[in-house]
C-alpha cells in the first residue's frame, strides 16, 4: 500500500473523528462499547481543532490506524499437513505502539489498573515500573510507547477503546503488509530481517500459529528442531520473534515490551 | 621451525599418562546410573574463571550440589582494534566462563535475562542428559531468571551455548563456553591450565572495517565469516595477552569450538602434544600428535611440556584464517635455553648454485685489498655491479619507482651522508626513510658483495644520473666496516663471520 493511500485514509479517520466529537465528551462510554461488535468511530486526531477530550488529562487520542485488507498468510511454522495459508480477515491496527500518555489516560480512568491497584495475578511488580507513581510518567517520555505493561493490562486498554489486541497472525500480515516500517526494530542483529527493539503482545502470544490452521503451545518448537518446522528458514527476525512471543507469560512486565491495538473490519 | 622432543619431558609425560591410564581411565565405563554414582551431600557455588583461565582442580572427593548462576547480558564490545560489535554473552564475556564441577554432582543452573537485554535466550550443556540440554527448561525472557538442574553424569570437557531459536544466530554473537566435568579422582595433574574457545563472526563488513558492525546473514548462510577468532576477539592471545609458561612446566589447554560453522585444526607452532583427550573425552587416548582437530560443537584437551623458552604461534592450522580471519594466539615459554633439544639459529650464508647473478658478479671478483684503484676503475667495475644487482629496484637511471623503490638520481639521502650509504649497502636498510621529501617503507636486503665491490658500486652511484660527488674508497669501506663491527653484538659478529667463510 502506497503511503499516499494510507495517509488519505488517516485523513477520513480525522473527518469521522471530527462527526463523532458529540461522543468524545463523554470518554468512558468507549469502554462500555467494548465488547460490541461494531467499532465506535475513533477518536479525534490531536491535529484536529477542538479534539483534546473535556476531562482527559492529556491532549492525547486514538492513534491512527493501518488498514490491513483481508487476505492469505503463510504462517511461519508448518504444521502437521506442511505449508498452507491460512485466511486473515480485514482488519485495522495502530499504526505505532501505545504510547505512556494514553496509557496514562487509561489508567487514570480506570483505577484498577494503577501500578499500585494491579493485582499480582494480572501482573509482576515490575508494572509501569519505569514511572515515578500511579499517574506520574516521571522522567519516562509521554511520546513513546509504554512499555512493563503485562498482557493483561494491555488487553484491558485495547477492550476500554473498543479495541482488542491483534492476533499473532494478524500482527505477522501487517508486519508483511506495511513492510519492516510497522516494527519498531533493530536490524543489525539480524542481517535485516525484522527483529524488535520493542516487541509488542499478541493476542495469542504464547501459541504457535502452524501452517494447517492448527495451533501448538510447545516451545520445545523453538529451539534445534525450529528450522526443520519454519516455512522460511533463513528468516532470523521471525525466529527471534517467535522464539521471544513463546519465552512469556501473560502478568510478566518486561521493559521492552509494549503492544498496540486492533478492530475487525476495513 | 624444525625441532626436536626433550627426551626427559616425554618420558616424564608418557610416566604420568601411564599411571593415570591405570590407575583412573581404563575402568571408565560408557554407562552411568544415578544410582552407580556417589550420594550427594552439601553445596556449594560453582567454580567458575573468565579466559584464559581455569579454576583449580576439584579437591572434593564427593558429589555436590553446585549452584550456577550465569547472567545474560547483551551489549557492544571490542571484537578487533577498531571495531565494535553487539554481542550476546552468559556472563558478561564471550567466551563464557569456565565451569568446573565434579562427576556425579547436581548442577543447579540459576539462568537470568538481564531486564535490558532484547531477546529471550536458554542455554543447552552438552553435559546434560535430557532435553535440549537444558534449553527447554531454562529459556527464560528478559528481566527474568530460571532455574533447572542436571546431573553431571559423565565426566569429560562440555561445551554449552545458548540454543534459542535461531541457534545459529545466538552462537554467532558469542553465548558459549565450557564446562569440565572432572572424574573421580581428577585430570592428572599439571602445572598450568588455559582455556581456549574458538568461534566466529559474520559482520556485515569486511575483516578489519572499522566502526559497530552488524550481522550478516547472508555470510553466515553460506558459513563464510569474517573472524575466526579465539577466546572471543582478535589479539585475544596475543601480546600482554599471551598465555605463559616456564620451562620445565607441564601445561594442559582445553580447547573448545563453539564455530557455529568451521572445524578447527588447532596447533602450536614448534610444539608436539604429549598427549591428546580426542574430542574432550577423559581419556588420553593419543600421543605425540602435531595437530588436534576440534569439532564444532565439541571439544579437545592437550598436553604439553615447556621445554624451549621463546615465542610460540598457536592457530586454527587452516592458515587463510590465522592470518586473515583471526585465528591465531600467543604461548610464551620463559627460562633457560636448552642446546640439546634447540639450538637457535647457527648461521646464515648466500646460497647462489651458479646463478646468472654469480657469473655476472665475477667479472668484478674480489680483488687483493692492497690494490688501489683509481676513480675510473671504481667508475667502472660500480657500473657492472649497479647494472647486475642494483638496477632492478632502483632502476637503470637510477630514478627508482615513485612509492616503492627510492631514486639515486638527485638523492639527497644519497648524496647526503656518505658513510651513511656505506653502513646500507654493507648491511642493508629496513624501515622508514625520507629521500627528497618523499616517505619509503620498503627494505633493501644486503647485497652479495665484497668490500671492493661496495666502494666501486658507491662510487658510481654517487657519480652517474646527474649525481656528483667524491668517489667511495676501499678505505673508506673498511672504516665503516670496522665502526659496524664496534656496535655489533658478539653473536651477530660470530655469524657475520660464519658468513664470510
Amino acid at each position: 500500500m502506497g503511503t499516499a493511500k494510507r495517509r488519505a485514509r488517516w485523513a477520513m479517520f480525522g473527518v469521522l473523528g471530527a462527526l463523532a466529537l458529540s461522543g468524545a465528551s463523554r470518554p468512558r462510554q468507549v469502554a462500555a462499547h467494548a465488547q460490541e461488535p461494531e467499532r465506535p468511530a475513533p477518536r479525534a486526531t490531536p491535529d484536529l481543532p477542538g479534539a483534546d477530550l473535556p476531562d482527559a488529562p492529556l491532549s492525547v487520542n486514538r492513534a491512527p490506524q493501518l488498514s490491513i485488507p483481508s487476505g492469505d498468510f503463510l504462517p511461519f511454522y508448518r504444521g502437521k499437513d506442511g505449508s498452507r495459508p491460512v485466511r486473515v480477515e480485514a482488519f485495522r491496527i495502530d499504526a505505532s505502539p501505545v504510547t505512556r500518555e494514553a496509557f496514562l489516560r487509561f489508567v487514570t480512568d480506570h483505577p484498577c489498573w494503577r501500578r499500585s491497584r494491579i493485582g499480582r495475578l494480572f501482573s509482576e511488580p515490575s508494572y509501569l515500573g519505569d514511572w515515578a507513581g500511579d499517574l506520574d510518567l516521571g522522567s519516562a517520555a509521554p511520546s513513546e510507547a509504554v512499555t512493563d505493561v503485562a498482557w493483561f493490562a494491555a488487553k484491558a486498554y485495547c477492550a476500554s477503546m473498543g479495541a482488542r489486541l491483534p492476533s499473532t497472525v494478524e500482527w505477522e500480515r501487517a508486519l508483511k503488509v506495511i513492510g519492516p516500517s510497522f516494527a519498531v526494530t533493530s536490524g543489525s542483529a539480524t542481517g535485516g530481517s525484522v527483529a524488535a527493539s520493542l516487541w509488542e503482545w499478541t493476542r495469542d502470544f504464547n501459541f504457535l500459529p502452524l501452517a494447517d490452521g492448527d495451533v501448538n503451545d510447545s516451545a520445545a518448537n523453538l529451539f534445534c528442531g525450529a528450522g526443520a518446522r519454519a516455512t522460511d528458514a533463513s528468516d532470523y527476525g521471525a525466529f527471534l520473534r517467535y522464539s521471544f512471543r513463546s519465552s512469556l507469560k501473560a502478568d510478566f512486565a518486561l521493559k521492552n515490551l509494549g503492544f498496540r491495538c486492533a478492530v475487525d473490519g476495513t | 621451525m624444525v625441532r626436536s622432543r626433550p627426551f626427559f619431558a616425554t618420558a616424564v609425560g608418557f610416566t604420568i599418562l601411564l599411571g593415570g591410564c591405570g590407575n583412573r581411565h581404563e575402568t571408565k565405563a560408557i554407562v552411568s546410573s544415578p544410582e552407580a554414582l556417589d550420594p550427594v551431600q552439601g553445596q556449594e557455588l560453582a567454580e567458575m574463571a573468565s579466559a584464559p583461565n581455569v579454576p583449580p582442580p576439584i579437591a572434593r572427593t564427593f558429589p555436590t550440589r553446585v549452584i550456577l548462576n550465569i547472567e545474560i547480558k547483551e551489549h557492544t564490545q571490542s571484537l578487533a582494534d577498531g571495531v565494535t560489535y553487539t554481542y550476546w554473552t552468559f556472563g558478561d564475556e564471550t567466551p563464557g566462563k569456565f565451569l568446573r564441577v565434579r562427576e556425579g554432582d547436581m548442577v543447579e543452573t540459576h539462568l537470568s535475562n538481564h531486564p535490558d537485554n532484547t531477546l529471550a535466550h536458554n542455554i543447552d550443556f552438552h553435559g546434560a542428559t535430557g532435553p535440549g540440554g537444558g534449553g527447554e527448561a531454562s529459556f527464560v525472557a528478559p528481566g527474568h531468571t530460571t532455574t533447572f538442574t542436571w546431573r553431571a553424569m559423565r565426566p569429560g570437557l562440555f561445551l554449552y551455548h545458548c540454543v534459542a531459536a535461531p541457534a545459529g544466530l545466538h552462537i554467532a554473537n558469542g553465548m558459549y563456553g565450557l564446562i569440565l566435568v572432572e572424574p573421580k579422582g581428577g585430570l592428572p595433574p599439571v602445572d598450568k591450565e588455559f582455556y581456549i574457545a574458538q568461534g566466529e563472526f559474520y559482520t556485515a563488513g569486511k575483516y578489519g572495517a572499522r566502526g559497530p558492525q552488524a550481522f550478516s546473514l547472508e555470510k553466515a548462510l553460506r558459513e563464510q565469516p569474517e573472524y575466526v577468532v579465539f577466546n572471543g576477539r582478535v589479539g585475544a592471545l596475543m601480546g600482554d595477552n599471551a598465555l605463559k609458561a616456564k620451562v620445565g612446566e607441564s601445561v594442559r589447554i582445553y580447547l573448545g569450538n563453539a564455530g557455529p560453522s568451521l572445524v578447527s585444526s588447532f596447533h602450536i607452532v614448534g610444539e608436539i602434544f604429549d598427549a591428546v583427550y580426542s574430542e574432550g573425552g577423559i581419556v588420553p587416548n593419543q600421543h605425540n600428535v602435531q595437530t588436534t582437530i576440534v569439532p564444532v560443537g565439541g571439544s579437545s584437551m592437550v598436553e604439553f611440556t615447556a621445554s624451549v623458552p621463546g615465542e610460540y604461534t598457536l592457530v586454527d592450522h587452516s592458515m587463510f584464517r590465522a592470518f586473515n580471519k583471526g585465528a591465531m594466539g600467543q604461548l610464551r615459554i620463559t627460562g633457560k635455553d636448552n642446546d640439546m633439544i634447540y639450538s637457535g639459529r647457527q648461521g646464515e650464508e648466500v646460497f647462489s648454485p651458479g646463478t646468472h647473478l654469480q657469473q655476472l658478479l665475477a667479472k668484478t671478483a674480489p680483488l687483493d685489498p692492497s690494490v688501489v684503484l683509481s676513480t675510473e676503475e671504481l667508475m667502472q667495475r660500480g657500473q657492472q655491479v649497479f647494472s647486475t644487482v642494483c638496477f632492478a629496484c632502483h632502476q637503470s637511471n637510477g630514478q627508482g619507482l615513485p612509492n616503492t623503490f627510492p631514486p639515486l638520481a638527485g638523492s639527497d639521502f644519497l648524496m647526503g651522508d656518505k658513510d651513511r650509504s656505506i653502513r646500507i649497502v654493507l648491511s642493508g636498510l629496513k624501515g622508514e626513510i625520507t629521500v627528497n621529501g618523499n616517505k619509503f617503507h620498503g627494505e633493501m636486503p644486503k647485497p652479495p658483495l665484497s668490500d671492493d665491490q661496495v666502494a666501486s658500486v658507491l662510487t658510481y652511484v654517487r657519480n652517474s644520473f646527474g649525481n656528483s660527488g667524491e668517489p667511495v674508497t676501499l678505505a673508506d669501506v673498511l672504516r665503516v666496516k670496522q665502526k659496524l663491527e664496534a656496535e655489533t653484538p658478539p653473536v651477530q659478529q660470530a655469524i657475520s663471520r660464519a658468513e664470510e667463510e
